[in-house]
């Protein structure tokens, strides 16, 4: 495993000079948002890579641009020296190896859907090879038992599940291909304390069985802190800061790092606020 | 010797759903002294927001039924008050935040009409009186440049703004009580914490007494003096925020606590609570947190009382008891 001794970063997913403007329009006037603005960055092989930031900074634009959803307006990303951007044909995407997890289960299971087919739907966009690899029961009952599900769960529906039980039904759909790096957009942000917990536990052991690179996106910093080896700071579209998580937390450089710190409520800080 | 502003005493209520009653709050005590801020903290369905609506009896009447206790407000006993009576407390004596402020403010009128109307009917103000009053209330929220943003509609404002909007129109009425439900939860970290101190400014300035509800431990760490730490309807402990987050004695809170990744070293693999929140529907008999609990011994079967320590801290659990 590389994590810890990680000697030479060999990097598995360049961002180069990424831009993307949205037109908006208030009352009548057109305006443009550059909603990411001249990003780049790497996320080498094993590693975690942290995105932070608030609301409007950019980070699940990012997310988009990588995952295919939103159309570049310039600057490239390359996947295993491969680029990946702007592919218009969808089955060229490499889903196979880049896959997501989102923020609210809730949302991101189709509820008319039992989870064995929510789990598998992935291996739609696969190639042949790869569906007859990993399209097996043993393969699904084997990763259904590494996310703590049962195979009873199988053939139920995401409502019958708690929002825990449901993220764990997101993260095994996202292993399913068995990808290379996965994208977790804020993936604990709609979950409570207690079961937030249970699922970093989680990501943290499916990493090591599965040899997996995480983008892991996210406003908590307290979770950021426990989880990612390198951190980015993005701060209206722009990435302000990149440094080692020892770095960013104990010696942040930029001023708006510092202020976003400062800003997070902790519970052993020594000057009470009020 | 300050004023208790609100009291609550071994409050219980149940829901009915379908055909059956569901206990949803189970001897709830909590005491607020004016000026103060205390902090009920707790997961999901722990039942944080049913207290607080409760309190102004805003829960649904037709299926509450309030089985045990009493809520007394600066001397009304709200309980056995008419739905008259308590309309008249809320908004003028007893303020609100919500989450969200967007679903708080009406979208189709501007900032100023909105907090005019408020201010109207909470006041004997004249309506040019009122217009001034606006103004001031804007200012008081830290809003720059008043006489522009009472223009506004909601949608032109960014998220932390329309949240001093809403505190604004809260605290207009001067109320002796505010209760703020989650109020920094949909805000990024840094526009929180400026509300997070303007709401512990205001209170210090008028008085007033604040109930803030939070998920958050840092948030009530922050701000508050108190905390009153919930689990399925029940408080499991209760006390000065020095006390009760920095040593804990109840198993629950303790866990919480160090469920926590803001302060687990890296690396190391976080502590979590074993099994699932109970199915209200199914109370496990004696100590509601013994199923999850891995202190749990044989008087656990028995449902623990809170008991006062030294400090006032209180906690529901017979490791505690004297």
């Amino acid at each position: 495993m590389l994590v810890g001794g990680k000697m030479t970063a060999q990097p598995l997913i360049t961002f180069s000079g990424l831009n993307k403007t949205f037109n908006t329009r208030t009352r009548g006037i057109k305006n443009k948002n550059h909603a990411v603005n001249n990003v780049t960055f790497q996320v080498n092989k094993g590693e975690v890579f942290g995105l932070v930031g608030e609301s409007g900074s950019g980070k699940s634009t990012i997310a988009n641009l990588l995952m295919n959803l939103e159309q570049l307006d310039s600057g490239e990303i390359n996947f295993e020296g491969k680029s990946i951007a702007n592919i218009e044909e969808k089955n060229s995407f490499p889903y196979g190896d880049i896959q997501i997890v989102f923020q609210d289960p809730r949302s991101s299971l189709d509820p008319r859907m039992n989870i064995q087919d929510i789990i598998q739907e992935p291996l739609r966009t696969v190639s042949e090879s790869r569906k007859n690899d990993f399209g097996s029961h043993s393969n699904l009952l084997s990763l259904i038992q590494a996310v703590g599900l049962r195979e009873e769960h199988l053939s139920r529906k995401p409502h019958q599940f708690s929002g825990g039980q449901r993220q764990r039904i997101a993260i095994a759909r996202a292993l399913i291909t068995r990808p290379k790096l996965v994208v977790l957009d804020e993936p604990t942000s709609a979950l409570d304390i207690s079961v937030q917990a249970q699922v970093i536990n989680l990501l943290k052991s499916l990493q090591a069985e599965f040899g997996l690179t995480y983008l892991f996106i996210s406003h908590n910093m307290g979770v950021v802190k426990y989880l990612c080896d390198r951190i980015g700071v993005l701060h209206k579209g722009e990435l302000v800061e990149i440094d080692s998580n020892e770095e960013i937390f104990n010696n942040p450089k930029m001023d708006y790092t510092k202020k976003l710190l400062s800003s997070v409520p902790t519970m052993f800080s020594e000057d009470k606020k009020v | 010797m300050t004023k208790i502003v609100l009291d609550v005493k071994d409050l219980s209520l149940s829901f009915t759903t379908g055909e059956s009653i569901v206990s949803i709050l189970q001897e709830i005590n909590l005491k607020i002294y004016e000026g103060e801020v205390v902090g009920l903290v707790g997961e999901s369905g722990s039942g944080k927001s049913v207290t607080a609506l409760a309190i102004s009896k805003l829960l649904p009447e037709n299926i509450t039924h309030f089985t045990n206790g009493s809520i007394n407000f600066d001397g009304i006993n709200i309980l056995d008050s008419s739905e008259q009576e308590v309309a008249k407390l809320r908004g003028r004596r007893i303020g609100f935040v919500f989450q969200e402020p967007m679903t708080a403010l009406n979208p189709t009128m501007t900032i100023g009409n909105q907090l005019f109307h408020v201010i109207r009917r909470h006041s004997n103000l004249s309506k040019s009186e009122s217009r001034v009053q606006v103004r001031k209330s804007l200012e008081e929220v830290l809003i720059a440049n008043p006489e522009i943003v009472e223009n506004y509609y909601p949608f032109q404002l960014s998220g932390g703004m329309r949240q001093r909007v809403v505190i604004a129109m809260a605290m207009s009425a001067n109320p002796s009580l505010l209760i703020a439900d989650e109020p920094t939860t949909a805000l990024d970290v840094t526009v929180q914490a400026e509300i997070l101190s303007l709401i512990t400014k205001l209170a210090q300035n008028h008085g007033t007494a604040v109930l803030l509800i939070s998920h958050d431990l840092g948030v009530i760490a922050n701000t508050c003096s108190k905390v009153t730490v919930m689990y399925a309807g029940e408080v499991v402990e209760n006390g000065a925020v020095a006390d009760v987050l920095k040593s804990p004695k109840h198993p629950y809170t303790q866990a919480l606590i160090k469920s926590l990744p803001d302060i687990a070293t890296r690396g190391s693999i976080l502590e979590t609570i074993s099994g699932e929140f109970p199915d209200l529907r199914n109370r496990p008999a004696g100590c509601i947190y013994s199923p999850r609990c891995d202190k749990k011994f044989d008087k656990c079967v028995i449902s623990p009382e809170l008991v006062s320590l030294e400090n006032d801290q209180q906690v529901a659990c017979w490791l505690v008891e004297k």
